[in-house]
């Protein structure tokens, strides 16, 4: 009993510690979980913590996988259209690094340890490029691979699901704070956010949380009707639109008789 | 928006539907040919727009049928006959939607259907308003399809349709409301502008029952491919068929009111030039070159 104690004791010493082993960094998150509802526009997700003082920090946000269709287009008889459709798997939905200086001034070695990636190499490198041939699914060669995993960075980057901010971390002494913008399209599922400390070339300190990102209220029933029960949605889709145009259309009669003593015009047509 | 699965202003959709609202009642037209280009124009994937479009056609036509119907204005044997081809044409017309999506060409095809449709309508349009303006005295519509009508009237299985007072083949019948119910899929309206010229210039129904079973077979030939877009594409977005249906609603009455002040010729002229702006909007986007080659497949987001 007692050396639990004094066990505890000295787990509780180490880990307030301001420089210890590769721990060393303690922050928050605010808020913790995303609530995708019908009026989402994005949100600023705070994280402010302690690291060793006098450490730059990096703070890493990577989002689940999700899989992407991609079109090349091309031009035909002077319009353009889509010459060639690939899926791309594996790469982050979302993907973002912020620094307190510049992300590109972390160490080649440390990239490879933390898993940043400002020119997203690693990431691209780690994408699957597929094409359907007839029904054959062939993965593409890196070679071309490498056109359609650009693209996808370019368009994720266009939404703000994949950025690299440099100075975008505040850093006061032991405590450090950053605001993530988050796009109204992140991807649902758990978000991991990573803050790595960083002093004299090396690694001082890392700790990781969890955002989550859940659909709530209309939007997840809606949403996840729309795929897992098609059939029921489509007739709640139309039963919907039935009992809208009716009752919308009762009202107004209503309305009109009200107020302008006349029947009242059709809504359309 | 739970289906187009992006952020979508709501406020931004109302007014659209409201825009369209007060069009369809200034100008008496489903206005469906305008509300799914805006959608795509405000960055709303095209199949979703459509597919969405499609759901809030059912509610902005199904009280409105329903009038017709009590008033006596739709002939049901006709109405029947040509949803037998609007259904199966809007059931083909989802699965001509999933391939495209699927090779990523939709876009490009919806694009494309829509500068045909949008330059025969609003260049119909503008010409004969113009016309009307200056005074001169239409063809008359009976002359110029009159070898068509004899035609028409050699098809094999000629039936007589009582409430309209004519005779047609029910080939005919059913191949139109293939064509419309394919159209009302791929492009989300509900093809009165095919169904109306159709009725009353090749098959000579009268007006106001070409209207009434005109109305009849949109809600049902709508319904169908809510239905089939939702199970095939699962592209319905019922959320923002609602906020369209809203606007739309306010903006018919609003132009319904203000149909009553302005003068018809005009107006015309102003929506036909709304067509052709829709449609040269259209155009552009199929000529100029993409700022990026790369785009999604389904024109949304990755999912």
């Amino acid at each position: 009993m007692r050396r639990l104690m004094w066990l505890s004791l000295l787990v509780l010493v180490w880990a307030l510690l301001p420089v210890g082993g590769a721990t060393a960094a303690s922050f928050t998150v605010t808020p913790q979980t995303i609530e995708v509802g019908t009026g989402f526009n994005g949100a600023r997700i705070k994280v402010s913590g302690k690291v060793p003082e006098g450490s730059d920090v990096y703070i890493k946000v990577v989002s689940p996988d999700r899989p992407a269709g991609l079109s090349k287009q091309g031009r035909k008889g002077g319009l353009w259209m889509a010459v060639e459709t690939v899926t791309v798997r594996g790469m982050p939905g979302m993907y973002q690094v912020l620094a307190s200086g510049a992300v590109r001034d972390l160490p080649p070695e440390l990239r490879a340890q933390t898993g940043i990636d400002p020119d997203y190499a690693a990431i691209r490198a780690n994408a699957r490029v597929t094409e359907k041939h007839e029904d054959k699914t062939v993965e593409l060669p890196p070679e071309r691979a490498g056109e359609f995993t650009a693209g996808l960075v370019r368009l994720y980057e266009r939404r703000g699901l994949y950025a690299v901010r440099d100075n975008a971390v505040r850093v006061q002494g032991e405590t450090f704070e950053a605001e993530i913008p988050i796009p109204a399209d992140i991807p649902k599922g758990e978000t991991q956010i990573t803050v790595y400390a960083v002093k004299d070339g090396s690694l001082v300190g890392n700790n990781a949380q969890t955002l989550h990102v859940e659909s709530v209220g209309l939007v997840r029933v809606m949403a996840s009707m729309a795929q897992t029960n098609p059939v029921a949605y489509g007739l709640l889709a139309v039963g919907v639109a039935l009992a809208a145009g009716l009752s919308i259309s009762w009202a107004f009669r209503q309305l009109n008789r009200l107020i302008f003593k006349e029947e009242g015009v059709g809504a359309h047509h | 928006m739970p289906v187009a699965g992006m952020p979508v202003n709501g406020l931004l959709i109302a007014g659209l539907g409201g825009l369209v609202g007060i069009m369809s009642g200034l100008f008496g037209v489903g206005g469906g040919f305008l509300l799914t280009p805006l959608l795509i124009m405000v960055g709303i994937p095209p199949a979703v727009a459509a597919a969405s479009d499609s759901n809030q056609i059912v509610a902005a036509s199904c009280s409105g049928a329903a009038a017709h119907k009590r008033l006596g204005n739709v002939d049901m044997k006709l109405g029947l006959i040509y949803l037998v081809g609007g259904i199966l044409g809007g059931t083909v017309g989802a699965q001509t939607v999933k391939v495209l999506r699927g090779v990523g060409n939709y876009d490009f095809a919806v694009k494309l259907i829509y500068v045909v449709v949008l330059t025969l309508i609003g260049g119909f349009m503008f010409v004969e308003s113009l016309n009307a303006l200056r005074g001169r005295r239409k063809d008359n519509p009976e002359a110029r399809p009159s070898r068509f009508r004899q035609y028409l009237a050699r098809l094999p299985f000629q039936t007589e349709f009582r409430v309209s007072g004519i005779r047609a083949s029910v080939l005919f019948v059913v191949g139109l409301g293939f064509l419309v119910g394919w159209l009302a899929a791929m492009m989300g309206v509900g093809g009165g502008f095919i169904t109306l010229p159709a009725m009353i210039y090749l098959l000579g129904v009268p007006t106001i029952v070409a209207v009434g079973t005109d109305l009849f077979q949109i809600v049902f030939t709508s319904m169908n491919v809510t239905f089939q877009q939702a199970i095939t594409n699962h592209t319905v977005d019922v959320v923002l068929a609602v906020i369209l249906f809203a606007g739309s609603t306010i903006g018919a009455q609003i132009g319904a009111r203000l149909s009553k002040r302005l003068r018809g010729e005009q107006l015309r002229i102003l929506l036909s030039i709304i067509v052709l702006a829709v449609m040269v909007n259209m155009l552009i986007g199929l000529l100029t070159t993409p700022a990026d080659l790369i785009t999604f497949t389904r024109g949304g987001g990755g999912h």
